[in-house]
């Protein structure tokens, strides 16, 4: 796993900064001085950022970057661009979903509060009705009837997935070449692709389990339960071929269906189109 | 005199001259490489903590879209909303309402809200205060907000969060939007609810390059002066030191015992080094004087093809 981040390290720009020795040294530099220098700096620049992720962003994803080009393999360095990326995009589903709410769900630190982004947005039902509800009063409004479920698909078409499943083969032939990061992208746009109706389910959960194995190979395991989480969430039934499966991403996704348990009686959900 | 005593006469000379002045030795010749890290830790003002600028889309025209089974003013409240929930309490949140300023549509200047801040707590509380009044440009807000933030030295401490829908009101390239917030030196959180395509150039802006401003401010030392001091007494009774700047080129000394001093911080002084005679060497240093514990190594090495064992260096890390 440590090949795809060093291919994608080789991409970084790495200049020397004022004072260094140019070209930027790495540890591996056969000269034993530079690739000592290399790691002392590494070091000293790691020791940095870390205390800065809580306060400037931006200024510890600049250090990381650093370190990840006098340290290719670090996986410090791979977690630390990761954790402190600067510019993120979530697009979770809205459900029309009270929200169980604890006592105290502050997070003590922030860059834990962000990952929230990522979780479903629930709208309590009770003030989407009472918006219906003014809406429907309102005299010029002549939208057409609902039913309980939300607005009905159209019927008069059958939703069309040749974009996705497209996308879907390109997704996984970018894993098959462990081009991680490019299998994201498809992922995303594939998700935003993704028309409602009968057969959405299942290419969601295929979609959610492609970047789940790509999250995996990128050292983002949390990302990657979550996914999974995702996966059989839109489709309860969804399995993956142990065959064709490494231990490691088994193992998460039996985690992720034990953590699904029994869904949920009366509870009124309803997944946004993607 | 005769052509044949003068001649006798300049050689004896010549042969006294010789006697009252030694020879001089062989030369060596001695470079400097400094590779440095941080002189001291920069300082980062611990004391200004990040906070969020929480960019809220209350757009005219929000709530007629329909996402899922609610309207996109409602998704877009309630994603502001949970974010707000379980964000540290310490946390400063400034919100700024897009599309709530009270002025015309598509009027960059008068697009948002003026900024409320507090608490995550009391932003929550303001959210339902948001009032939707004109069509505006998310990409202009955003732009916007970047000149504001850089212009008040508040960016690398600034996580931007934009709650939308993404709808293009009024135009704009939110591409550049994002790259202006991100070389700001802010970082951005796009929260998008619905099914609007999110350019993948959102994601891949890019953080600027070179170090963050307290390190540039702290740069690395890597040309002190130095001073190579030959231990061997000459006939003559004088020892001149020679001096040259670390990385700018070889000094020439006496070859032999030397003593060599460097204007690091605490001064590198090596006592004794023999300089071989007609020959280049090459004194390389590693030193890190803010690593707990400081680190500070020197080998003493040919200066072509170094990359055998040193003659002399210091005790190995």
């Amino acid at each position: 796993m440590a090949l795809p981040w060093a291919a994608h390290a080789e991409t970084l720009p790495c200049d020397p900064w004022p004072g260094e020795p140019s070209p930027l040294p790495r540890v591996t530099d056969a000269d034993p001085v530079l690739a000592r220098w290399a790691g002392l700096r590494a070091d000293e620049l790691a020791a940095l950022a870390i205390p800065l992720e809580a306060v400037a962003a931006s200024d510890a994803h600049r250090l990381w970057r650093h370190v990840a080009c006098l340290d290719p393999g670090s996986a410090a360095a791979r977690d630390g661009v990761e954790r402190t990326a600067v510019a993120r995009v979530h697009q979770p589903p809205v459900r029309l979903e009270a929200r169980r709410r604890s006592e105290d769900e502050r997070s003590g630190d922030l860059r834990a509060a962000l990952e929230a982004l990522r979780e479903p947005i629930l709208v309590p039902p009770a003030a989407a009705a009472a918006r219906v509800a003014r809406r429907d009063a309102a005299p010029a409004r002549t939208a057409p009837a609902e039913d309980a479920r939300g607005p009905a698909p159209r019927r008069d078409a059958a939703p069309d997935f040749r974009a996705v499943d497209t996308a879907l083969g390109q997704a996984d032939a970018l894993l098959r070449e462990a081009r991680y990061e490019e299998a994201l992208a498809r992922v995303e746009q594939a998700r935003s692709q993704l028309p409602r109706g009968e057969g959405a389910a299942a290419r969601r959960a295929r979609l959610e389990s492609v970047a789940a194995t790509a999250q995996f190979a990128l050292g983002r395991d949390a990302e990657a339960r979550r996914s999974f989480g995702a996966a059989l969430e839109a489709d309860p039934q969804f399995r993956l071929d142990s065959q064709r499966t490494s231990p490691k991403v088994m193992r998460a996704f039996d985690a992720a269906r034990s953590a699904q348990g029994p869904p949920e009686g009366g509870s009124a959900t309803a997944e946004a189109p993607r | 005199m005769s052509g044949a005593w003068r001649g006798r006469s300049l050689a004896l000379l010549l042969a006294l001259a010789a006697c009252a002045t030694p020879a001089p030795g062989p030369e060596s010749e001695l470079e400097v490489e400094v590779l440095g890290g941080l002189p001291r830790v920069p300082a980062w003002e611990p004391a200004a903590p990040a906070r969020i600028e929480l960019v809220l889309d209350a757009r005219a025209g929000l709530s007629q879209r329909r996402v899922g089974r609610t309207d996109a003013a409602q998704a877009v409240v309630a994603g502001a909303r949970q974010l707000l929930d379980v964000l540290p309490p310490d946390v400063p949140v400034t919100l700024h309402a897009l599309g709530a300023g009270g002025g015309e549509d598509c009027d960059a200047a008068s697009a948002v809200s003026d900024p409320l801040a507090g608490s995550p707590a009391d932003v929550a509380a303001a959210l339902a205060e948001a009032r939707p009044a004109a069509r505006a440009s998310l990409p202009d807000a955003l732009t916007r907000l970047a000149d504001l933030l850089a212009r008040g030295g508040r960016a690398s401490r600034a996580r931007v969060v934009v709650v939308t829908d993404l709808a293009d009101d009024c135009g704009g390239d939110l591409c550049a939007a994002s790259q202006a917030l991100v070389d700001a030196g802010a970082s951005l959180e796009l929260l998008v609810v619905g099914d609007a395509e999110t350019p993948i150039c959102v994601a891949a802006a890019a953080a600027p390059a070179g170090p963050p401003a307290p390190l540039a401010s702290a740069p690395i030392l890597s040309a002190p002066r130095f001073r190579v001091i030959p231990l061997a007494r000459r006939p003559s009774g004088v020892t001149v030191p020679r001096s040259g700047v670390a990385g700018q080129g070889p000094v020439s000394a006496p070859a032999g015992l030397a003593r060599i001093e460097v204007d690091l911080v605490p001064p590198l002084v090596i006592p004794e080094v023999a300089l071989a005679p007609d020959a280049r060497q090459r004194l390389r240093i590693v030193d890190f004087p803010s690593a707990s514990p400081p680190v500070r190594e020197w080998r003493l090495e040919p200066a072509t093809g170094g990359a055998g064992a040193p003659a002399a260096a210091s005790p190995g890390p």
